[in-house]
């Protein structure tokens, strides 16, 4: 499932790393955009549990400004169904076939959270530990 | 009314035992720490209880781990020992291959077995003394100059015991017929069984089970269901817990739970006697666990009763300061000066839940347990009001104590 949701964050304008160790899980997929380092995106990817995915993405936005679920194709219209729980929880949808993927909504980010800059060594450090 | 609250004991977390002497009545000791780290793990229990008096310890010889399977081409140091203190069936097969019910046959073999395991209890306190050790320990506990108190007897001791499935199983024979053994000993300390079982549904009547222990001399016991988590478990097994406790209370037996967290403080309404954990873990285990080590550093949120990781912990707390900060302790603090969560040291986080752990006792003793559930269904509403993920992930198992408790 990778493969295709990197295409969405080419290496040009991402830094990627993969499984990022974020607590006592790892976050699937961090982009930082190399011009703009503000711009963090995180990427949970299930190929049908959306809702696992959802409450990880929630927890990733204490680390990255957007986050998304990405889901095999065949079963992204459950997670579709639920958008507005999604939508409340900030997170973006991708859906992702064998050889694309695609947003299907965009991460808004989460409302109320701690903006990076205020845990720079935070942040810094797990970028250490990739 | 008493609550003995027990801390396991570990070599790495040993200055919270004296820096929090006050939040603790005694100490279970593993055997495995017992006799891979003798001199240590004596030097530190007598100094302990030389310069507190109402400390009390007892050893848990975790003969489980000998009828488990578990990778034994690489068996760690200090279960050799043990299977060494324990002598055969746990010396010559436990350590190649699983310890079946059949090596207990006989009546020799198993008082065998008794003997040795109670002889190791009663004769920790009277170990060589390394000065070199008892002297360092004195220095960490502040009592350098003072002359120590010999050891005293172990407040209770605990016979070899294994895990059961039902009370017709043969591991269940064992461990009744090692009580009678144990009690037959007529040794002055107590014997304090473990009941140590797959899960609540493995005893049919705790008042017949429980009876039967008091028939055979034992009066107090502890509880032990397998790698119970009180935050995953059905409103079935945490009801079979309460009616456990209440039955053995009903059948005048001490009942305490080897391993526990909040709702084992939620027992002591029922008559639940006491209960151990470890500091910043312990509060379940899977007696076929056969590593070592520490557990990862998370943060123990008091208003959920659970710990959670540093991430999760900011999550929530960033939602809700007001309910998950609230109280005058470390975690009020960081959100005080905008303070990252992952900045305090673990021993902070250590700290911070000896601190909680011995608030969660007070008020469900002093409060009771209408107040202990009004506690819990004001965290509800507030994760009610974060979000459906938060109340679900968080909220169920509070939920459920309230309907087990209600």
């Amino acid at each position: 499932m990778l493969a295709p949701v990197l295409d969405l964050f080419p290496e040009q304008e991402y830094e990627r790393f993969v499984q990022v160790p974020l607590g006592r899980k790892k976050l699937d997929l961090l982009c930082v955009n190399r011009t703009d380092d503000s711009e963090t995106v995180a990427v949970e990817l299930k190929v049908r549990d959306w809702r696992r995915a959802l409450w990880q993405a929630s927890i990733d936005l204490q680390l990255a400004q957007r986050a998304y679920i990405a889901v095999w194709h065949e079963y992204a219209h459950r997670a579709e169904k639920n958008a507005d729980l999604l939508k409340r929880y900030g997170v973006g949808l991708i859906s992702v076939a064998p050889d694309s993927a695609a947003i299907v909504f965009k991460s808004v980010g989460r409302p109320r959270r701690i903006p990076r800059e205020h845990k720079p060594e935070f942040y810094r450090s797990l970028l250490l530990q990739v | 009314m008493t609550f003995e609250h027990y801390l396991t004991y570990q070599h790495n977390v040993q200055k919270y035992f004296h820096h929090h002497a006050d939040k603790y009545t005694g100490i279970v000791i593993p055997m495995s720490i017992a006799v891979a780290f003798a001199g240590g793990t004596y030097g530190f229990i007598r100094a302990l209880c030389s310069r507190d008096s109402e400390k009390r310890y007892g050893i848990d010889p975790r003969t489980p781990l000998f009828q488990k399977s578990w990778d034994r081409s690489n068996v760690r140091p200090p279960h050799e020992k043990v299977a060494d203190e324990l002598g055969p069936p746990f010396s010559d097969e436990g350590l190649t291959n699983r310890v079946e019910p059949s090596h207990f046959d006989t009546e020799e073999e198993l008082t065998a077995a008794v003997i040795r395991c109670l002889n190791f209890q009663l004769q920790f306190r009277m170990r060589e003394e390394d000065e070199r050790k008892l002297k360092k320990y004195k220095k960490l506990l502040g009592i350098e100059g003072e002359e120590l108190h010999g050891l005293r007897e172990p407040q209770f001791l605990v016979p070899p015991y294994f895990q059961f499935d039902s009370t017709s199983d043969d591991w269940f024979d064992v461990n009744r017929r090692a009580v009678r053994i144990a009690c037959l000993q007529g040794h002055p300390v107590p014997i304090r069984p473990v009941l140590h079982f797959r899960d609540w549904g493995s005893v049919e009547s705790w008042s017949e089970t429980v009876g039967e222990m008091k028939a055979r001399g034992a009066n107090e016991l502890w509880l032990y269901p397998n790698n119970f988590h009180e935050h995953d478990a059905s409103l079935d097994a945490l009801q079979s817990y309460q009616t456990a406790v209440l039955e053995s209370g009903g059948a005048g037996v001490r009942v305490f739970s080897l391993f526990g967290g909040y709702y084992a403080i939620l027992m002591s309404a029922y008559g639940l006697s006491g209960f151990a954990n470890g500091v910043g873990y312990g509060e379940w285990r899977d007696s076929g666990y056969h590593r070592g080590g520490s557990a990862l550093l998370r943060i123990y949120i008091p208003q959920l009763h659970r710990y959670l990781d540093v991430p999760a912990a900011e999550n929530l707390v960033e939602q809700d300061p007001e309910h998950f900060a609230g109280g005058d302790d470390l975690i009020a603090t960081c959100v005080a000066e905008d303070r990252p969560l992952d900045d305090p040291s673990q021993e902070e986080w250590l700290d911070h839940f000896m601190a909680c752990r011995q608030a969660e006792i007070n008020f469900v003793l002093n409060e009771g347990i209408d107040a202990a559930r009004d506690q819990l269904q004001t965290t509800l509403a507030r994760l009610d009001e974060i979000g459906e993920l938060e109340r679900e992930q968080y909220g169920d198992s509070l939920e459920r104590w309230i309907e087990a408790t209600g």
